[in-house]
């Protein structure tokens, strides 16, 4: 065979769904673009979305107020947004395949609700016993890591009720999720019992999901871990798609399966507990974004991660933008807007399915 | 070169349902594991692939096989496991590209169309592997298994299909189109270890047998030595009788009243 006829096999053989998902990725990656862009010049506070870009693309010098608006607030909170949206539906890419079913999802399943324990368990306790000073060094890296150590004690918890002999029951890993919701809820609940005025109010809006407080020194140690566990977690496609077929097929074709189930139950402990603690309750992106890209280019996830992790930065800024616009000068907190995106769109995926999936 | 299991034991809980089994299978040869429902052939098949856990030993080539990494044993023995449940809709060919895509097998991506050919899906390449029917995913699963150790011999090398049950929901044309594949795959140096209800496509296609009844192999060997009408008709409680088939091994017929 020719060289040139080769190349013509080659470029038949690929998945038709494989070029449609890598030119998605373009646009997704341009419309992240225009939110990135938006959402550094949208806000409360007046300053011209024209005029700063005209001068940062002209080099000229942005006055104080501008400066301060668009480095100090707005960058930190956009990237910010971007890490969060990112990880939170790439946690969600993540369970669906490993738990092999597309309602799987941090928020639903108690993976966000064991990571609010933790922090919540760091703004009340810890507040009590140690000294502001230490607080204030140490909060920023102990919020993650408590976060990180509760969702990773809820997968674990998850993986083994759901999963037996290598099959993972639907009905046990949501009513498992549920029971697991509710327990660290009620843990919650004391501990916000046992909080004063200040800690209660830190943590209502906390709760609700909110971007508001993002600053540099915040994203010190949760914009690491969010960075790198998305990142560690986009090599997982391959096995993921291999576990589509079940454990045993999984390992038959090559995939080693415990690495696999570590490896994804780390890096979503990771992704989730860094973005619930910088963010608090924000649900419904795990769930929404990978099924809608599914919809659209089918559920490889070699692409469907990467896709996943940009079109869920895009969702979350511009949810931002719309809970910073919808009430201004005042702010809706962020967790409301996707509740109220997510939850019509978590409905209808579900009586589309109703027909198919017998729970 | 061979595929061996000496000594396997298997149990579920607490209840051991393979006292101790030995087996073996050429390179070059379809060997068929018979016996009635339920008498462990599935479990043997597992075994084999490592899938569960057994006391005893079983050696691919030499090897044992809980020492080989997943990625290298993929690119020597392929698995076509008694039923398969995808979770997400993939098209048949990207069912079949998954099988592919871990192993260490050198097998190029080309092999996908070619495989899905062999089991008669061309035109259903870009079909949703759920929308098919029982006996079309069936074959996707075989195209996948096929396509995963394309090559029957790699560097003098045999490699495996291990099958269980690869044509019980497949209508007859289509199970003589299978085991044809498998027949032809042995006869070019590969190996082919086939899970088998079928006596008689069994007798057309087997060189050799393991029978085995209540997790013991009751008898192993040549094909002609194992299907033999008496004992047979005392495994499967059924009586059968050989009904002679111009030059070829006689058929199995059960004596129905
Ligand atoms: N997962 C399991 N748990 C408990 N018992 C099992 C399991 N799988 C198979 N068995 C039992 O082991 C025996 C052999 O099963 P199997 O190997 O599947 O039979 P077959 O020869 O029909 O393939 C049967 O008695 C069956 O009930
Ligand atoms: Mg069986």
């Amino acid at each position: 065979m020719a060289a040139s006829d080769q190349m013509r096999a080659a470029v038949g053989l690929a998945s038709p769904r494989r070029s449609k998902a890598l030119a998605l990725r373009s646009v997704l990656l341009v419309i992240l673009g225009v939110a990135v862009v938006a959402s550094l010049t949208i806000g409360a506070t007046g300053i011209s979305l024209w005029e700063v870009l005209w001068k940062l693309l002209t080099g000229q010098e942005l006055s104080r107020l501008e400066r301060t608006v668009l480095w100090d607030i707005r960058a930190p909170r956009t990237f910010m947004g971007m890490l969060v949206g990112a990880s939170l539906a790439v946690s969600g890419a993540v369970m669906q395949g490993l738990f092999r079913n597309p309602l799987a999802d941090p928020g639903l399943l108690g993976v966000s609700s064991g990571a609010g324990l933790g922090a919540i368990f760091v703004i009340v306790v810890s507040g009590a016993v140690l000294p502001p000073a230490v607080l204030e060094f140490f909060g920023y890296a102990m919020l993650p890591l408590a976060a990180f150590v509760g969702a990773w004690a809820v997968m674990i918890a998850l993986y083994a009720l759901a999963t037996r002999a290598g099959r993972t029951s639907v009905a046990t890993m949501l009513l498992g999720g549920i029971g697991i919701a509710a327990l660290s809820g009620a843990l919650s609940g004391i501990m916000v019992y046992m909080a004063d005025d200040i800690q209660l109010r830190e943590l209502t809006f906390w709760g609700m999901g909110a971007l508001t407080g993002a600053t540099w020194s915040k994203l010190l140690v949760a914009a690491p871990v969010m960075g790198l566990a998305t990142l560690a977690a986009l090599s997982l496609g391959q096995g993921l798609n291999g576990l589509s077929m079940g454990e045993a097929t999984a390992h038959h074709i090559g995939i080693d399966v415990q690495r696999l189930k570590r490896r994804s139950i780390l890096s979503v402990s990771a992704m989730t507990g860094a973005a619930v603690a910088v963010s608090g309750g924000i649900g419904f992106v795990g769930i929404i974004v990978p099924h809608l890209l599914r919809l659209a280019v089918g559920p490889d996830h070699r692409t469907l991660l990467l896709n996943a992790a940009i079109m869920g930065a895009a969702l979350l800024l511009f949810a931002d933008i719309v809970s910073r616009v919808i009430v201004a000068p005042s702010e809706l907190p962020i967790g409301i807007v996707m509740a109220v995106i997510g939850g019509p769109v978590f409905l209808w995926i579900l009586l589309r399915r109703r027909g198919v999936v017998d729970l | 070169m061979s595929f061996m299991a000496s000594g396997i034991r298997v149990s579920y809980g607490r209840k051991e349902v393979l006292h101790g089994v030995d087996f073996v299978a050429q390179p070059g040869e379809v060997t068929a594991i018979i016996g009635p429902n339920g008498s462990g052939k599935s479990t043997l098949m597992k075994a084999l692939t490592a899938e569960l856990r057994y006391t005893g030993q079983v050696t691919l080539e030499g090897d044992d096989i809980q020492d080989v990494p997943a990625p290298l044993l993929a690119g020597r023995r392929a698995v076509l496991p008694q039923s398969v449940s995808l979770t997400f809709p993939f098209t048949a060919r990207e069912v079949v590209e998954i099988g592919l895509s871990a192993g260490i097998s050198g097998d190029r991506s080309e092999v996908v169309l070619q495989a899905l050919a062999r089991v008669g899906l061309a035109d259903h390449a870009d079909s949703f592997y759920q929308e098919l029917s029982g006996g079309q995913q069936q074959r996707v699963q075989c195209a996948r298994v096929l396509a995963q150790v394309w090559q029957p011999v790699v560097n003098g090398v045999p490699r495996w299909l291990l099958l269980d049950e690869p044509v019980s929901s497949l209508d007859i044309a289509h199970q003589v189109a299978i085991m044809d594949i498998a027949a032809q795959y042995a006869s070019e140096g590969g190996g082919v270890i086939a899970v088998m209800h079928d006596l008689n496509l069994t007798a057309h296609y087997a060189n050799a047998a393991c029978l085995i009844h209540q997790g013991r192999v009751v008898r192993r060997g040549k094909i002609a030595d194992v299907l033999e009408p008496d004992l047979l008709s005392e495994i499967y409680h059924c009586t059968l009788r050989a009904v002679p088939n111009g030059g070829s091994a006689p058929l199995l017929s059960p004596v129905l009243s």
